[in-house]
């Protein structure tokens, strides 16, 4: 088998992607449990780690860097490279996101919650279980599976829906609560994206087994929905 | 860093490296002794012949010796002109009768290997190159000579020519192989024929080798004395210039003058050598010495004229 | 820009024999006026066999055999009739390793003109000035124009035979491996010099350097040997889908470098 160096370097590659997916996971549950326990100390924890995240990705990313100048990329090769590139980007973003959770939790400090948690952890397992799912169909270049991922964005936008109207309702009963009632929404709104996100890196596994780039529709791209 | 362990195969030449190196050393020294030795033993010789030729010809050389033609026994002076006249004349008409056909010869067998001529032409060079010269002589004489009535420079250089035949065509051929095909292709892919291509590519590119196959023909025959027994005779009063200015007395056209430079008999240096030294005079004996003098430093003289042409011709490529 | 034939050569159920083995097996495609096409594949697959048939140099082998057809802006070259020497005018030939003449510059651009005729003193200068100069070598060499060729430095040499390919006018450059044998300075001056002059000519080269052919070429074609060693063209594309998302799976392999 030709090329055995590199095909070592594209596994270690993507060894690295997974442990990079694996941080990332990690801090969305973790940042969304702390918020339900109302753990500060915890959701810090959330803010150090997000340090050794980027890190990770901008390892990765050089490692990706020298393999393409070194080892002349092509055809599969090249998309798979070019591909995981935009891959730990899109890992970085949804680090940022349970970041961004960690910090609202930290933000609202001593006030309590505005309702007892329920759809948003449910949200988090959901997006996590997609990230995880989407990462192992990237490793293992599984079409099928990457093709039918998306499609659970619509109970991640669902439920979504259902946070935003709860909390309307709140927000309409009792004015002061716009605050809390804020981030919480904001909250959602991140793990609504990491879902989106994950959608992106179905589309990309899908590109590196085709060569095709095309947006696997999700019910929140058919108008007048949502 | 570790410390490199000792391999097996460094334990096992370990066993004897001291003796092995000893003996090594002691063969290589011999060896180049040896070289050394055999060396000298091929190059004496040479040496010895040059020094003894110089020494012994250098003796009776002068002036003189190069333009004069010979006396009769018994007066001073005299020379060796008629013989050197008569090898220049000879070996041109060689040239003449062998150039030409051998290289184009040698064009034909090494585009064409494999046809019917190409093989027959290979057989007849290597069967002609083993003739013996003196044969060749013998050969000139039954068809020109005979019929003709009389001896002459004509078949002298036709005899000479037919002895550089083989060398030519084979040098030139070799040479032809040694040109590289991608000069022949070049020249193809312009759109340019066969014979456009071997003339104006190839042979450029070839003429340096050629150039020593004409040398290396020169020099074996020029020293030949056998095929010019028969053919020649021998002509102790033999002078172009004395043609010439009789010619232009008795107004004959060039074409006439011509004629009685070649169509008579003529001399040559290793003729006159081999008739010299055979004599009962010491006088010419000694002159014997002088002409082998005469004839190395003419066949010095072709070697480094045409090696500076080559030089010339090669720095001249080289820009 | 209207082109009167958008393929300038077509190629339809080519087979070269040489005896009885067959080099080449069925090939057809189609070259693209003005584009440079690149033809790669693994050794022996045949790239210089079909090459070396768009200006009937196999024809020097002696016991080929060519059938099929190779079309010239229409015309099959090889044809009963055709005028041999005016094909290889019209298409013209870059070798592997640089071949330029035991002659000066100015008369190795001269030979294919003279062979045509031109002997006017100023035309020749003229030409040699203008192939010199598409070949990007003019400025290096017009002070030393009566050196010989083989003065000059190997990447010159090469482009010193470009030019004499050039100086005739030709429609079609066939490039066999023209870099190879050169440094990598050399070698990128020579695919610029490509780029430069492929407005006014069509290009084939063969390389077996992916990175050139990917660099250079518009178009690719990919060959390989089949199971009586005959080579076949296995896949023609726009070199830009051959090098990101080829459709044959021995395309992949060899691009990546997967193949043994």
């Amino acid at each position: 088998m030709l090329r055995k160096t590199f095909e070592t370097e594209i596994k270690q590659v993507k060894d690295e992607v997974l442990l990079l997916g694996s941080m990332v996971e990690q801090a969305i549950i973790g940042s969304v449990e702390s918020l339900k326990k109302r753990d500060l100390k915890a959701s810090g924890q959330i803010l150090e780690n997000d340090k050794a995240i980027n890190k990770k990705r901008f390892e990765i990313e050089n490692q990706l860097m020298i393999l393409i100048a070194t080892q002349q990329p092509m055809a599969h090769d090249l998309r798979l490279l070019a591909s995981t590139m935009e891959i730990i980007s899109e890992l970085e973003r949804m680090g940022d996101y349970a970041k961004g959770i960690a910090n609202i939790n930290l933000r609202m400090g001593d006030q309590p919650l505005l309702k007892p948690l329920i759809d948003i952890p449910r949200m988090a397992q959901l997006g996590a279980d997609m990230l995880h799912r989407s990462l192992t169909a990237f490793i293992n270049e599984d079409l099928d599976t990457a093709r039918a991922i998306p499609s659970e964005d619509d109970e991640v936008d669902g439920l979504y829906n259902q946070v935003y109207h709860e909390l309307m309702m709140y927000v309409i009963q009792d004015p002061k609560t716009i605050e809390r009632a804020n981030w919480l929404l904001w909250v959602a709104h991140n793990l609504e994206r990491v879902a989106d996100r994950v959608t992106n890196i179905c589309e990309r596994t899908v590109f590196i087994a085709t060569g095709e780039m095309t947006e696997i529709p999700s019910s929140s791209d058919m108008p007048g929905k949502s | 860093m570790t410390i490199p362990s000792v391999t097996r195969f460094q334990q096992m030449i370990a066993r004897n490296k001291d003796a092995v190196r000893g003996r090594r050393r002691f063969v290589n020294s011999f060896m180049l002794f040896l070289a050394g030795l055999m060396t000298l033993a091929a190059v004496i010789p040479l040496f010895w012949i040059v020094g003894y030729v110089i020494y012994k010809g250098g003796q009776y050389i002068n002036l003189d010796f190069f333009i004069h033609t010979a006396r009769p026994m018994g007066m001073t002076g005299g020379g060796v002109l008629h013989a050197i006249e008569g090898t220049l004349v000879i070996t041109f008409l060689a040239a003449v009768f062998s150039i030409p056909p051998g290289v184009l010869a040698a064009f034909y067998a090494a585009r064409s290997p494999n046809t019917p001529l190409g093989i027959a032409l290979r057989f007849g060079t290597d069967v002609l190159s083993g003739v013996p010269s003196i044969v060749i002589g013998l050969f000139v004489y039954a068809i020109m000579v005979v019929p003709m009535g009389h001896y002459s420079g004509l078949a002298g250089g036709v005899a000479m020519g037919i002895l550089m035949l083989p060398t030519i065509i084979r040098t030139t051929e070799e040479m032809l192989k040694l040109v590289p095909h991608t000069l022949r292709e070049g020249s193809l892919a312009l759109g340019a024929a066969e014979w456009k291509t071997s003339l104006s590519v190839l042979f450029p590119s070839a003429l340096n080798g050629i150039i020593t196959g004409f040398l290396l023909a020169i020099a074996r025959a020029s020293g030949e004395t056998a095929p010019l027994l028969f053919t020649v005779l021998g002509n102790e009063r033999y002078d172009i210039g004395a043609i010439i200015r009789n010619g232009a007395v008795q107004k004959q056209n060039i074409f006439q003058i011509l004629g009685h430079i070649v169509n008579q008999p003529v001399d040559s240096l290793p003729l006159t050598l081999w008739k010299y030294a055979q004599q009962p005079y010491p006088e010419r004996v000694a002159q014997s010495w002088a002409v082998a003098l005469v004839l190395m430093i003419f066949v010095l003289l072709v070697n480094i004229l045409a090696r500076l042409w080559i030089e010339t011709r090669k720095r001249r490529m080289q820009g | 820009m209207e082109t009167i034939n958008a393929n300038k050569v077509e190629v339809k159920g080519l087979s070269v024999r040489y005896g009885k083995f067959r080099a080449l097996a069925e090939i057809n495609f189609a070259v693209r006026t003005n584009k440079i096409t690149a033809i790669i594949g693994p050794s022996g697959c045949g790239k210089s066999t079909l090459l070396r048939s768009f200006n009937r140099m196999n024809d020097l082998t002696a016991n080929a055999r060519v059938t099929g057809e190779i079309l010239l802006d229409g015309q099959d070259i090889n044809a009963k009739g055709v005028d041999i020497v005016d094909v290889r005018r019209r298409v013209g030939m870059v070798f592997q390793r640089p071949n330029p003449f035991p002659k000066s510059i100015h008369d190795n651009v001269t030979y294919g003109p003279r062979l045509y005729g031109i002997r006017n003193r100023s035309d020749l200068d003229e030409i040699v000035e203008k192939s010199l100069r598409q070949a990007a070598l003019w400025d290096e060499v017009k002070d030393k124009l009566h050196q010989s060729g083989l003065s000059l430095s190997g990447g010159q040499q090469q482009r010193l035979c470009i030019a004499r390919a050039l100086a005739v006018e030709p429609e079609v450059i066939l490039m066999d491996e023209p870099a190879s044998a050169l440094d990598p300075i050399s070698t990128l001056k020579i695919e610029e010099l490509m780029h430069d002059i492929v407005r006014d000519y069509t290009i084939i080269i063969v390389t077996h350097n992916m990175q050139q052919a990917a660099r250079v070429s518009d178009f690719t074609a990919m060959m390989m040997i089949d199971d009586q060693r005959a080579g076949r063209m296995i896949e023609f594309n726009d070199t830009n889908v051959i090098f990101t998302n080829p459709k044959d799976k021995r395309t992949e392999d060899y691009v990546t470098g997967r193949f043994g």
